[in-house]
């Protein structure tokens, strides 16, 4: 009780400009993160080679081909507009969530964007409208209303149910691995004297390294499923189980 | 109502965020994808042209080898026949050699032996009316 006191979960700095609150904090690790994708592209399009290709352009090809492929197997090739779509989210949130493991001990001057609803929300809300507008585009309008009383019209409260939580899920799932994350590094700053915590926090960050791919994946997993699930024909209506467990 | 601070609450932020993310999403879709794609796709196309171009080479190897054999085989069957021909042929000319050598030795056995028996007939038609008449006088005449 003692400690939770003394944990200040606000990290984000929030500010006041014009009557809008910004927090200024996410939105420069937004930049960061941004700017290192980019710049991570452009170096590798400066070096680009038919060739045997360097470290970066071997990362870039595999994530490429590993989405292009999911795509292929789920969605068929009308689903390859997506494509750049899931991969610049898997190296956005990749990036987003590694700014976490800058060593700043415990109190982060650029934390994880992800570990704010704003940006979390922002992919989602995203992905589910273009979600909702490729389904609108593939059955017409008719056909995509009909998909909410699909199987039975008894059903329509569950489809709308399932349709307006799922931006929520996507963004919360990512947001509060992130800010869980931000929570236990503050946690062990405040467990641990100043001379002993940089050892659990690096063990830690370790593994908040894999956990931010993980989250990465699975963001751009789910686009890539939501997608499917709303190009799919008419015919069946369940999405793949085994994949949305994950 | 619900309070500031509470991070489950979005704010003005989330449209900074919204549209940082559509930047990073144009400028990546348009600028670092399609180049490494397509030398994604050249670098598939050149393996696999090499590939088939080793393959198309394999192939024409064996068949050289193959016709070289077959060529060669031909060209061995081709001498021997050749050399078969000509020991023949070699044969036949000298049977016909010793035929002719045969017949000419014939004709020359047999001219010789009429000449003989010619001039054999001769000296004995000479001699007979000497033994009929008287011997010397007629040697002198025939002289």
């Amino acid at each position: 009780v003692a400690i939770a006191g003394a944990i200040d979960i606000n990290v984000h700095k929030p500010i006041e400009v014009a009557g809008l609150t910004l927090h200024i904090n996410t939105i420069w690790a937004t930049a960061a993160a941004g700017v290192i994708v980019l710049v991570l592209g452009f170096v590798v399009r400066a070096r680009l080679t038919t060739g045997v290709p360097g470290r970066g352009q071997l990362l870039w090809e595999t994530v490429i081909s590993a989405v292009e492929r999911q795509v292929e197997r789920t969605i068929g090739p009308s689903g390859r507009g997506i494509v750049p779509l899931a991969i610049t989210l898997f190296f956005f949130v990749v990036a987003a969530n590694w700014l976490a493991l800058l060593p700043t001990g415990s109190h982060q001057h650029l934390p994880a964007p992800t570990g704010d609803i704003n940006l979390t929300l922002a992919l989602a809300l995203l992905v589910i409208v273009l979600v909702h507008a490729a389904s609108i585009r593939a059955r017409g309008l008719k056909g995509y209303l009909r998909h909410y009383v699909r199987p039975a019209w008894w059903l329509l409260p569950v489809n709308l149910i399932e349709e307006v939580v799922k931006p929520f899920t996507l963004a919360l799932r990512l947001f509060g691995t992130a800010f869980a994350s931000a929570l236990v590094l503050i946690l062990i700053g405040e467990l641990f004297p100043t001379t002993l915590a940089a050892a659990p926090i690096a063990l830690w960050k370790l593994f908040d390294m894999a956990v931010g791919v993980v989250q990465a994946f699975i963001f751009a997993l789910l686009t890539i499923l939501y997608f499917e699930a709303a190009l799919r024909p008419d015919e069946e209506a369940e999405p793949a189980p085994q994949l949305l467990e994950s | 109502v619900l309070a500031a601070g509470n991070p489950l609450v979005p704010d003005a932020t989330f449209v900074v965020e919204l549209v940082a993310f559509l930047a990073v999403l144009a400028v990546v879709a348009r600028f670092i994808l399609p180049p490494i794609s397509r030398a994604m796709r050249t670098r598939q196309e050149e393996i696999e042209t090499a590939l088939n171009k080793g393959r198309q080479a394999e192939r024409r190897l064996i068949e050289a080898e193959a016709q070289y054999r077959a060529q060669l085989q031909q060209g061995r069957h081709k001498a021997r026949l050749f050399v078969e021909r000509a020991h023949r042929r070699g044969e036949q000319l000298g049977r016909e050699a010793r035929q002719k050598a045969d017949q000419e030795y014939g004709r020359r056995v047999a001219r010789a032996e009429a000449d003989i028996e010619r001039a054999v007939e001769r000296a004995r038609r000479r001699l007979r009316p000497e033994e009929m008449e008287a011997g010397e006088p007629t040697m002198n005449e025939a002289m």
